[in-house]
């Protein structure tokens, strides 16, 4: 599914947060979204799900505009993770997963075992199915996250943006969700998820997408970032990409002078 | 447990209701009274006293079938409430709901109308208030159930100054002792006419309830988590708190203000059943009916003279929720 924004522009108040902003993500991609704090991450994401109204400009999800279709429609084109999702009645860890099952439902029925089956499989293949039949607020924050993950892809929904989807796990469960979005990226999934470290950002993408404080958007790759200053810009520092032979692959690493 | 909570609470409620038959000044022993219900659909020969079966008709089923009703309906719109609130603390007590509908309920017994005006106003001044909490809570900044809570405060308190004043101007020879009765919370009055009053309007939102259950169990999440699930929101929250406003405010109107109900049931349920609201609202419902059945039955036999019920629920609900208090905050709400 092609994922686009076109020329869209966000203020709070009289504060201008997004300025003509533009990108395409298509299909089997995944994109990282990087800025300093308060540059409108969460604001574009939440653009993109529909919650907000840009100023000016559009997205759009295969062609249909988001802020014209229903929450329902939408809900099966795009799943949502937000940055946290307080616990405030301990549900089961399989419930939660369910809950994904909203948009495929009619509106006085639950989930069936048709839909039980599906979570399971879910679960199964981001290996959480053992912690089913935990309550949400017995298991750690990174398998917290998965579940929620999981719930996303119940959804049958093809784009998933993810909100800071690392921040608050230890580094084992960060390199986790890492590698579950780059399966999904090579099942065909568009991702996007927002965060604030550039390791993370160079780490198995397609694209990376920079926001800088004046609320433009440049869309680039690791690569390009490499031999260009474009980072130390976004963060004000100088900053070090090198090349790292680990010995099984390469990766990316970005350090401060 | 918690796979079959319905089950197991639906045992407790049967055991409730037959226990409560045989127990009062004119007792109805279990198999006396299988017989007696049966007796209106079989032909089964009559071996009790008529005295008996005038006991169950016209006496003790009205008032199981008020206090199950009651009972059901306070407990399920304050898990309702609980749920689209997003916070365990709230109650149908808490957001002024039930001062709204006392209010509404003294006001028209001091204009001298009949038990349907006074359920028409307490329904309506239980709906103003709710309609008031829920304009201040989302209009604050930040933190929107502190908003709401607060709001709740502050309207559960107008509302009773409101109360206070129609008492102030009430005849104070019949019209103030009908109004402080009521208030304190009585299923001694309510007999047939009353509960047909009643019937609909609680046992059609708590169908319409059940049969949402799942999907405003979503509502417990944040807004935006909901929205983006496919939930409509809005609408899934406007039924859900006419719904429960409806029941509340027809409680109120037969029974005064029975409180800790909304508030302490929930939490029991939920320790039971778990969070799933498919399975916690129908659970409500039932333990509700148990509970209030319950208390009823000792509020009418503890002593010569009755207790107003609500005096009861609150000696039974406070030390509770103080309990709830310190074991769930040990988790952190």
């Amino acid at each position: 599914m092609v994922i686009e924004a076109k020329g869209i522009s966000f203020s709070y108040g009289g504060r201008k947060v997004l300025e003509g902003v533009s990108f395409r993500l298509g299909d089997a991609s995944l994109a990282a979204l990087l800025g300093r704090n308060g540059a409108g991450k969460t604001t574009l994401l939440r653009i993109l799900m529909g919650f907000l109204r840009p100023s000016a400009g559009s997205a759009s999800a295969d062609g249909k505009d988001i802020s014209r279709i229903s929450p329902r429609e939408r809900a099966r084109m795009i799943a949502y993770i937000p940055q946290s999702s307080p616990i405030i009645f301990p549900h089961t860890v399989r419930d939660i997963v369910l809950m994904g099952r909203a948009s495929s439902l009619p509106v006085f029925s639950r989930p069936g075992k048709e839909d039980e089956r599906r979570a399971d499989e879910v679960m199964e293949s981001l290996g959480i199915l053992h912690l089913s039949s935990r309550a949400a607020d017995a298991v750690s924050g990174g398998e917290r996250q998965l579940a929620l993950i999981a719930r996303a892809l119940v959804q049958d929904a093809k784009v998933l943006l993810l909100d800071e989807p690392t921040s608050s796990l230890d580094y084992a469960n960060q390199l986790k969700v890492l590698e579950t979005m780059a399966e999904l990226r090579d099942r065909g999934y568009t991702v996007l998820f927002t965060t604030h470290s550039p390791d993370q950002a160079l780490m198995d993408t397609d694209s990376v997408m920079l926001i800088d404080d004046c609320g433009h958007i440049g869309i680039t790759d690791a690569d390009t970032l490499i031999s260009s200053d474009r980072l130390s810009a976004l963060y004000g520092r100088k900053l070090c990409i090198r090349r790292i032979d680990t010995g099984r692959n390469e990766r990316i690493a970005c350090v401060p002078e | 447990m918690k796979r079959h909570p319905i089950l197991l609470l639906a045992a407790v409620y049967i055991a409730v209701f037959i226990l409560s038959f045989s127990i009062g000044r004119f007792p109805v022993g279990p198999a006396e009274l299988l017989k007696i219900l049966a007796s209106r659909i079989l032909p089964i020969g009559m071996d009790w006293t008529p005295q008996a079966e005038s006991v169950v008709f016209s006496i003790r089923l009205p008032r199981i079938a008020a206090s199950s009703l009651i009972g059901a309906a306070l407990a399920l719109s304050g898990l309702v409430f609980q749920t689209i609130f997003r916070n365990p603390l709230v109650s149908p007590d808490v957001l002024g709901t039930s001062t709204g509908a006392g209010f509404g309920a003294s006001l028209a017994l001091l204009l001298g109308l009949g038990s349907i005006g006074i359920s028409a106003s307490a329904f309506i001044m239980g709906l103003l208030a709710v309609g008031i909490v829920w304009m201040i809570g989302t209009r604050v900044r930040g933190n929107q159930v502190l908003g709401l809570v607060l709001g709740g405060i502050m309207v559960g308190s107008v509302f009773q100054s409101a109360t206070s004043f129609v008492k102030l101007v009430a005849d104070t020879d019949d019209t103030l002792p009908a109004i402080t009765y009521f208030l304190m919370g009585s299923l001694a009055g309510v007999g047939t006419e009353e509960l047909g009053l009643i019937i609909l309007p609680i046992a059609l939102p708590a169908a319409m309830l059940v049969m949402l259950s799942w999907r405003i169990g979503l509502l417990s999440l944040t807004e935006e988590e909901a929205l983006s699930l496919g939930v409509n929101t809005r609408l899934m929250r406007a039924i859900a708190v006419t719904a429960a406003s409806l029941m509340t405010a027809s409680s109120v109107a037969v029974s005064g203000i029975i409180g800790w109900v909304g508030l302490v049931i929930p939490h029991i349920t939920r320790m039971i059943a778990g969070s799933d609201a498919a399975r916690t609202f129908p659970s409500s419902l039932l333990l509700g009916a148990a509970f209030l059945t319950a208390v009823d039955t000792l509020s009418r036999t503890l002593t010569t003279s009755e207790i107003p019920i609500g005096i009861l629920t609150s000696f039974i609900g406070a030390p509770f929720f103080l309990y709830l208090i310190i074991r769930e905050g040990r988790r952190g709400w």
